[in-house]
């Protein structure tokens, strides 16, 4: 009798695809990506110095920790070895982007508070009271008075959490799909846009409303350039990325990436937002609730798009 | 939620539309080798819905095992995705008018409450009897018709048929 013994590739999570990343990193990257677009837009804000009513970006701000907090338990999920979390921040390494990331993360908390402690005396009263109730006077003072320094601080952090959760995954050499510098820069514009379509759907100034809609339209635009760019940067690559850009001409993900990625997930909503500015009604929430949507949909197919390519070719 | 008389104004001219619809059937045959369809695709939905809950299930039933049987995804079929294309075009035709609201049509005697149960009981309805005729207004009486065939017409005839006989007896639900 004839006996088979296999004694390689056997580990069904990386072979023949990699299947260990699923719905918690994909959660994760959106919301960071959230965090950092909420908080530029919101230490821009502040940073023009407007005397006017608080707008609807810096009373946002609010929100900043609660969701990266939300987003970091999503990741914390998907960790192995849950407790060995704390090894992160005793070292760093300049060739890890997750060390980056770690420190990132580990600044944009504190810092995203104190500039929430900075601004709320305009944009949330009653938190202001409550903090004073509470003796955190001195923090709302400490804050108020470099308010300008924490706001540049907080866009030079927000544009490194939104780029580094797309380097998070380009550095990630062996996955062609994932194998791309520019994919920084995407899930920097795809952040800013989830941030600007939030500020545009709280606005309860119509002024504030119409400009953040404008931004939004120029960041999606901007967006579907860049995810061409990558598109064409892949499609004339090597062989194996050749393969990888299949995935979507005509591979396994071309109707989830044309039919829910482009069509439902970036040109539907910025459709949506010019007929708004044209002038045509519409609830405010339907084009921010679709670029919200689309952001999530985007990072869930970069997530498996990168883990279904290789560079061996089976 | 308002009630919401749209101006008429806003809408196309029922014969362009109508012309339009012909010509988008046509395109389908064209592209897709298949007509329109709407009850197929919810149809396929209630079958995805069902294999979430038991695949065993579906695997007995006749009728369902056709759709989803085992290994089978029922929204892999042309109706599903052209259901979503009506979906999202509908909501940019409406958007472009500056029609987009949220709005419940209903006659003055009657509550929103009762309006939507009623809505569900005609749907519900008209779902089955649409399965017992193997295809809606649709897929049958439209997609059908179109290839002239003797089924689809006289399904058609049936349906307005009974839309006019069971008119007289819910007529308040409108006046």
């Amino acid at each position: 009798m004839e006996e088979f013994i296999t004694t390689h590739r056997m580990n069904p999570d990386i072979d023949p695809v990699l299947t260990i990343w699923r719905w918690q990193v994909s959660v994760y990257l959106f919301l960071g990506g959230l965090t950092a677009g909420l908080l530029i837009l919101g230490a821009l804000s502040v940073l023009q110095r407007r005397k006017a009513a608080p707008t609807a970006a810096q009373r946002l701000l609010v929100w900043t920790p609660v969701v990266l907090g939300v987003g970091l338990f999503s990741l914390f999920l998907d960790l192995e070895h849950k407790i060995h979390v704390y090894r992160f921040y005793t070292t760093f390494r300049v060739t890890s982007p997750m060390s980056w990331g770690s420190w990132i993360l580990l600044l944009v908390m504190p810092v995203s508070v104190l500039l929430i402690a900075g601004t709320m005396r305009e944009t949330w009263p009653g938190l202001y009271a409550w903090a004073e109730r509470k003796g955190l006077r001195g923090l709302a003072t400490f804050s108020e008075k470099r308010l300008m320094g924490l706001a540049r601080l907080s866009v030079a952090l927000g544009v490194a959490l939104g780029i580094y959760t797309g380097i998070l995954l380009s550095a990630y050499g062996a996955r062609p799909f994932w194998n791309t510098a520019i994919l920084g820069p995407i899930f920097l514009v795809s952040g800013l846009s989830s941030g600007a379509a939030l500020v545009q759907w709280m606005s309860r100034d119509e002024r504030e409303h119409r400009l953040y809609t404008r931004i939004d339209v120029g960041l999606i635009a901007f967006e579907l350039f860049l995810i061409g760019l990558m598109l064409i940067g892949m499609a004339s690559g090597p062989e194996r990325q050749q393969a990888a850009a299949h995935l979507v001409f005509g591979g396994e993900l071309t109707t989830y990436f044309w039919v829910f990625v482009v069509m439902i997930g970036l040109l539907l909503p910025v459709l949506l937002e010019v007929f708004h500015l044209k002038g045509r009604p519409q609830p405010r929430f339907i084009a921010p609730a679709f670029v919200l949507l689309g952001g999530l949909i985007f990072r869930f197919f970069i997530v498996e798009a990168g883990q279904l390519t290789t560079w061996i070719g089976y | 939620m308002r009630t919401f008389q749209a101006k008429p104004s806003t809408y196309m001219n029922p014969y362009v539309a109508g012309i339009g619809l012909g010509l988008v059937l046509l395109l389908a045959y064209l592209i897709s080798g298949r007509g329109l369809g709407a009850s197929g695709a919810l149809m396929r939905t209630v079958v995805q819905a069902e294999k979430v809950v038991s695949q065993e299930h579906v695997d007995n039933n006749f009728y369902l095992s056709k759709y989803g049987g085992d290994g089978q995804n029922p929204w892999h079929n042309w109706l599903v995705w052209e259901a979503l294309g009506v979906l999202v075009g509908g909501l940019i035709s409406g958007a472009s008018a500056g029609r987009l609201h949220l709005e419940l049509h209903r006659g003055p005697r009657i509550t929103a409450r009762q309006r939507l149960l009623y809505a569900m009981l005609g749907g519900a309805l008209f779902g089955f009897g649409a399965r017992l005729a193997r295809g809606c207004t649709s897929g049958v009486a439209l997609s059908g018709g179109a290839t002239l065939a003797a089924g689809s017409w006289i399904t058609m005839l049936c349906i307005f048929a009974g839309a006019y006989g069971l008119a007289w007896f819910v007529r308040k639900l409108w006046i």
